[in-house]
């Protein structure tokens, strides 16, 4: 193997007092690097797969080291999160009341970067995604597309080594879903982040490196360019 | 800037808030400026002049409770290195028009004419009058309309207004002061006096002490006091204090709950965006911070209104003129405590909603609708 930026094994999720298994045993193993798409059914498990491997919550089995952290020890998962992680949801998940360059720098106040430093970085972000005359924008101010844009440079700002999107383009039509996986690749390539995107679109999930095909909580071989059906 | 925005989003209930708070912490900065003022009055009631010490009997609570035997002021002038000791005699009458009229009791020379300056009309002794005599404080004397040469009823007795008198103390301007035998009389306590003022020679403070402390062995029944603390020595103002103090827990714990109230709904309101905020790395204590901080911010801005209405409601009272002896005393302390209650308020009302916001799990969050 290559240079791993995370490696999880044997993940286990359970629900429901363990009626539900919505993972059930599996590995994943990501190159730094790397553009993974995941595909599978609705109900496959799949952003439950993406919460663990983003330290969002905790595997009932298995482990996840990420970058040589062990996140079943890792008492501070928020910690993780801040310094390692971006997360892009399906819905924007915006702060309403703050601006585009606002929202941006929220991951960063975290991190207790100093706000002129926290300014610069949000300016650059959304200047990468394009809406840099849209900075003070506010979220009802912005179209889908824009938001969700506004959301990539957020889930960028503390220069993560892992950036996880759950349908991202779920909510958007066919040509702001591509501008904004043209985005995310983009700057996967530009800046070496490793990006892991589920979606239910076969044509986005054609642009990974790799797709891995989940179905009932275990990872599948994928039947590649087979799919469509 | 993020709080003051998440307290923007619902205004009016913003502004309700504040409201309640403002109200709250009013009424603590009136108790607290009012009785402090009264204990200030009282505090340099007998401080100007001459008199060093003042003898009230011991035991009572109240100095207005006071009740000497009148010989016992000749007495104590006999005692050792004491130049003088006037009766003083105060009382509460209704008098047409006001119902707290006080009545000062003084004898010719009583060091209490040194507190007190006439502005129109003579001093009480220095008047010629055959009648009954009165010289009134000039802010009562305006609100009953009264001028020298005027008449005063009291208890349906005549008295003539020889003069008029101005004075530092809000107290002593809402009185009169009269002939002692005349107060004695007109309270029904013939050859009782409240108080002794003493002078005496060596004012030294360890003199007076020890002034103090001869008269007090001397007269076993009596107790001495400094001028200036003469009000710390009663448990009245004690009980007063501690009556504040159970008024500012209760205004505390209302305007807490109300902070609560409107801070849970905020954070139920959030819980999608508070679930996010974890999900990009905001630890529970930052989360816990922004929402105590919201609660505290609330109560800040209600702390300052409050302070505000708080005195506009003192100075509106004091313009009454039957309580135009109200004075607000706003020293440091009013202020320093209407904050710790605002900051109180908004502490005891975001903890819980806080506790809440702590709890909610990124992942909940995600998958509520
Ligand atoms: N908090 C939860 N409580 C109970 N069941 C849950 C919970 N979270 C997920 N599940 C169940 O786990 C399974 C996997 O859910 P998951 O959200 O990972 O699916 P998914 O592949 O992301 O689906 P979709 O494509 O519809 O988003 C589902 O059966 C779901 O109902
Ligand atoms: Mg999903």
């Amino acid at each position: 193997m290559k240079d791993a930026v995370l490696i999880a094994e044997g993940l286990v999720k359970t629900y429901d007092q363990g009626r539900i298994r919505a993972l059930d045993g599996v590995d994943v193993a990501l190159d730094r690097g790397e553009f993974v798409s995941v595909i599978g059914p609705s109900g496959s498990g799949k952003s439950t797969l993406l919460h663990m491997l983003g330290a969002l919550d905790r595997p009932d089995g298995g482990t996840v080291v990420l970058d040589g952290v062990d996140l079943a020890s890792e008492r501070r998962l928020d910690r993780v999160r801040a310094r390692s992680i971006g997360f892009v949801f399906q819905l924007h998940n915006l702060i309403p009341t703050l601006t585009a360059a606002e929202n941006v720098e929220l991951p960063l106040v975290a991190l207790r970067v100093p706000r002129a430093e926290r300014r610069r970085r949000a300016a650059e972000l959304l200047e990468a995604v394009e809406l840099a005359d849209r900075a003070r924008h506010r979220p009802n101010q912005l179209s889908g597309g824009q938001r969700q844009r506004v959301a990539i440079a957020r889930a960028l700002a503390n220069e993560p080594k892992l950036v996880l999107a759950d349908e991202p383009t779920g909510d958007l039509d066919q040509a702001a879903g591509k501008r904004v996986l043209d985005l995310l690749s983009g700057l996967r390539d530009e800046r070496g982040i490793t990006l892991v995107l589920v979606t239910h679109d076969l044509s986005l999930a054609e642009r990974a490196d790799r797709r891995i095909r989940i179905l009932d909580g275990r990872v599948v071989p994928d039947g590649s360019h087979a799919a469509g059906s | 800037m993020f709080a003051l925005k998440n307290l923007l989003r619902r205004r009016i209930r913003t502004i309700l808030t504040v409201l309640g708070v403002a109200l709250g912490v009013a009424t603590v900065v009136a108790l607290i400026s009012v009785s402090q003022g009264f204990r200030s009055q009282f505090n340099t009631f007998f401080a100007a002049g001459d008199s060093h010490l003042v003898v009230t009997k011991k035991g009572v609570s109240d100095p207005f409770l006071s009740y000497l035997p009148e010989e016992i002021a000749e007495e104590i002038a006999a005692t050792e290195g004491v130049v003088a000791a006037h009766p003083f005699f105060w009382g509460l009458q209704q008098v047409e028009g006001n119902p707290l009229f006080f009545l000062f009791g003084v004898t010719p020379g009583s060091p209490f004419f040194s507190e007190t300056r006439v502005v129109a009309g003579e001093e009480l002794y220095a008047a010629d009058c055959d009648g009954l005599a009165i010289c009134l404080g000039d802010m009562v004397a305006e609100h009953l309309e009264l001028g020298v040469g005027d008449t005063l009823v009291m208890a349906d007795e005549e008295f003539e207004v020889v003069g008029i008198f101005e004075a530092q103390v809000p107290l002593y301007t809402g009185g009169g002061l009269l002939r002692i035998e005349d107060a004695q009389r007109l309270a029904g306590l013939e050859g009782k006096l409240s108080t002794v003022l003493v002078e005496i020679e060596d004012i030294a403070p360890e003199a007076i002490t020890a002034a103090a402390t001869r008269i007090e062995e001397a007269f076993p029944d009596v107790k001495v006091s400094e001028p200036t603390k003469l009000v710390d020595t009663f448990d009245e103002f004690e009980l007063n204090e501690q009556g504040v103090r159970v008024f500012t827990i209760l205004a505390i714990v209302v305007g807490g709950i109300g902070v609560m109230n409107t801070m849970l709904m905020s954070v139920f309101e959030r819980t999608r965006e508070i679930g996010v905020l974890q999900a990009i790395g905001w630890s529970k204590a930052m989360i816990l911070r922004q929402i105590l901080l919201e609660g505290v911010l609330v109560c800040v801005l209600g702390g300052f209104l409050g302070i505000g209405i708080g005195v506009a409601g003192v100075e509106a009272i004091a313009m009454v003129g039957q309580l135009g002896w109200v004075a607000g005393d706003y020293g440091p302390r009013v202020f320093a405590e209407a904050f710790a209650v605002a900051i109180a308020m908004g502490t005891v009302g975001a903890a819980y909603p806080a506790f809440r916001a702590v709890r909610i799990t990124p992942i909940a969050a995600l998958r509520y609708e």
